[in-house]
């Protein structure tokens, strides 16, 4: 035999105890030829699209995953930027209308999340963008699989200050547009700062300009290997012998996510893109980054010694990774959303990770202030300041940072709010509440920093 | 036909079935001839037939790993291989212990010949999973090259 026993045990062992799974396959589709004078036309071009290459991902990737015995938990699609694609301003109704038939035609697919409802506008916003941006909280209310993402900063132009009030006030009014569904409109949507091309993950997936027509990107996922890889370590394992161990995991798991998703692609006939190494938490008992870090010795995470924990795990885990696939993209890196983390949710409840830990945590990490449920009665302005905060770490850091908040209308520190699913639940974190509207009203732009400056 | 004459025919004949129509038959024949040049120059014609008989040999053999896992009882290599045997799969390698008190059972086999797809045998498997109280797991070979091999 070519393997010995304890190999394909181990195989097993991660992929039916310890939660490891391909946790999304996403089709990425360039939308360039489907432009159409009329929005509804280019949604039926879409349309049309969708269903000529994505018919059969769901049955592809069952396949697959039957032939290997792993799981690929979510399917998904891409599109390019619909800013990009709707070309000159339209009503909020032909927006609407538009997104309604690309929603549907999803649901007819089986795909769980459709990414693309996007703009980019970190150096400006031009007027289609401006009507485009109005229509996102309608849609995301609107619609059940499309996400919204828009980047409003990059290292190499600066952050678009205008785009950080206007995304303030759009996570409120999504808010208040899904009040009666605890806010998932802001589920949803994602603000970022350099936001990558060809990232598989939801809600922040989009099939960047630069894209081919049709490639399959790969998410894979694999806390609970690394939780149970660390917990095995006896205590006084220094922190080669931990970094060597996540690397070792991160190596096997990249590889089995690409094999995976080489296969896919290879059967739909599209090209295969990248693979993300993203350790993405669920809320599964056992499936969770926090446990992790409290493995690596920490009582509580969100603790003294949580951001050095996180950052030593995000390396070893790109480190692992890279050696493991030629083509590695999209985020990369640790997620750290609250609600879908069980154990991270819980240490929220209890007070021990603060919202200002996590925002230290964000600088070592991928991708951002995700999935934190903060007091209905935030103001736009206090929401803008804290796109404003974390957008500014990646920017001088030049990494992709994100914020997806869910302002809960109603709701007011230590309350409970339950999404369903992968999304999890969350209690209500509280943020400062000393204000910080003339900072975020001055408007303009934030020029790039020296960083940018490497040609 | 000598060897050289005949890999050269080859390589012609592949990118005229792959590209024929999409590409000027100019082109065609100066991919076609770079590549022989290449290979004439990279590989000799002793190594090129040593090559083709690995691929062959590869080729031909298909490789799945099945994994019986659970409490030990009377019958369940039985049970397994029979219907194995029945699907055509042959068996390639075997190895069986017990772990921590769990009955383990792993066997290699040559899933190209089977009578039945890879998910009809899992089906299969499953029945005898419930009846025996096993978990038992098909899987490509695939999957455990590309985890811990470089």
């Amino acid at each position: 035999m070519n393997y010995e026993v304890s190999e394909i045990l181990e195989t097993i062992k991660m992929n039916s105890l310890e939660n490891l799974d391909v946790r999304t396959v996403t089709l990425g589709l360039s939308l360039f030829d489907c432009i159409n004078e009329s929005p509804k036309q280019t949604a039926e071009n879409v349309r049309e699209k969708m269903l000529k290459y994505g018919s059969n991902i769901v049955k592809t990737a069952d396949k697959i995953g039957g032939r290997y015995g792993v799981k690929i938990v979510n399917k998904r699609i891409s599109l390019t930027p619909l800013s990009l694609i709707f070309g000159k301003p339209r009503s909020l109704e032909e927006y609407i209308q538009a997104a309604k038939i690309i929603d549907n035609t999803g649901k007819e697919i089986g795909i769980d999340f459709i990414g693309g409802y996007s703009a980019l506008v970190h150096k400006g916003i031009t007027d289609s963008e401006s009507a485009f941006l109005d229509s996102i909280p309608y849609v995301l209310a609107e619609t059940g699989r499309i996400c919204s993402s828009v980047n409003v900063a990059t290292t190499k132009s600066g952050i678009n200050m205008d785009a950080v009030l206007r995304m303030g006030k759009i996570v409120k009014q999504a808010a208040e547009l899904t009040a009666d569904r605890q806010a998932i409109g802001c589920a949803k949507l994602v603000v970022f700062a350099n936001i990558p091309e060809d990232n598989p993950f939801m809600a922040g997936a989009l099939h960047g300009p630069g894209e081919g027509d049709c490639t399959l990107n790969v998410g894979v996922s694999g806390p609970g290997v690394v939780f149970r890889a660390v917990k095995s370590l006896p205590e006084d394992a220094d922190f080669e012998v931990i970094s060597e161990t996540v690397k070792k995991i991160a190596f096997k798991i990249t590889r089995m996510g690409e094999l995976v998703g080489k296969e896919v692609a290879r059967e739909l006939g599209v090209s295969f893109g990248i693979i993300d190494l993203s350790l993405a938490p669920t809320p599964a008992i056992g499936d969770s980054v926090a446990d992790i870090l409290e493995a690596m010795g920490l009582e509580a995470c969100g603790t003294h010694g949580t951001t050095a924990a996180l950052a030593l795990l995000n390396d070893a885990v790109k480190k692992g990774g890279a050696f493991a696939s030629s083509y590695v993209g999209g985020l990369s890196g640790a997620f750290i959303p609250v609600s879908e983390d069980a154990t991270m949710e819980k240490r929220a409840a209890e007070g021990h990770l603060t919202f200002d830990k996590l925002e230290a945590m964000t600088a070592v990490c991928s991708v951002g202030l995700d999935m934190i449920a903060i007091p209905g009665d935030t103001t736009a302005e206090t929401i803008a300041a804290i796109i404003a905060d974390e957008i500014s770490i990646g920017v001088i850091n030049s990494k992709t940072t994100a914020v997806r908040l869910l302002p809960v209308p109603g709701a007011g520190p230590g309350d409970e709010i339950s999404l369903g699913g992968l999304l999890g639940r969350a209690r209500i974190i509280p943020v400062h509440k000393k204000s910080a509207e003339i900072f975020v009203r001055r408007g303009g732009r934030i020029p790039a920093p020296i960083q940018s400056l490497k040609n | 036909m000598d060897i050289k004459e005949r890999i050269e025919n080859s390589v012609k004949q592949i990118l005229n079935e792959e590209l024929g129509a999409s590409i000027h038959p100019d082109k065609l024949s100066s991919i076609s001839n770079k590549i022989n040049e290449r290979l004439s120059t990279s590989v000799n014609p002793d190594e090129l037939v040593l090559l083709r008989m690995i691929s062959q040999k590869k080729n031909d053999k298909e490789m799945a790993v099945v994994s019986v896992i659970g409490q030990d009882s009377v019958g369940i290599v039985a049970e397994v291989t029979r219907i194995l045997a029945e699907s055509s799969a042959n068996i390639e390698g075997m190895n069986q212990a017990i772990v921590s008190g769990y009955f383990a059972l792993i066997l290699t086999i040559d899933v190209s010949s089977m009578n039945l797809s890879l998910d009809k045998l899992q089906e299969l498997m499953n029945v005898i999973a419930e009846k025996k109280n096993l978990k038992i797991y098909i899987q490509h070979e695939n999957i455990f090259r590309s985890m811990n091999r470089i």
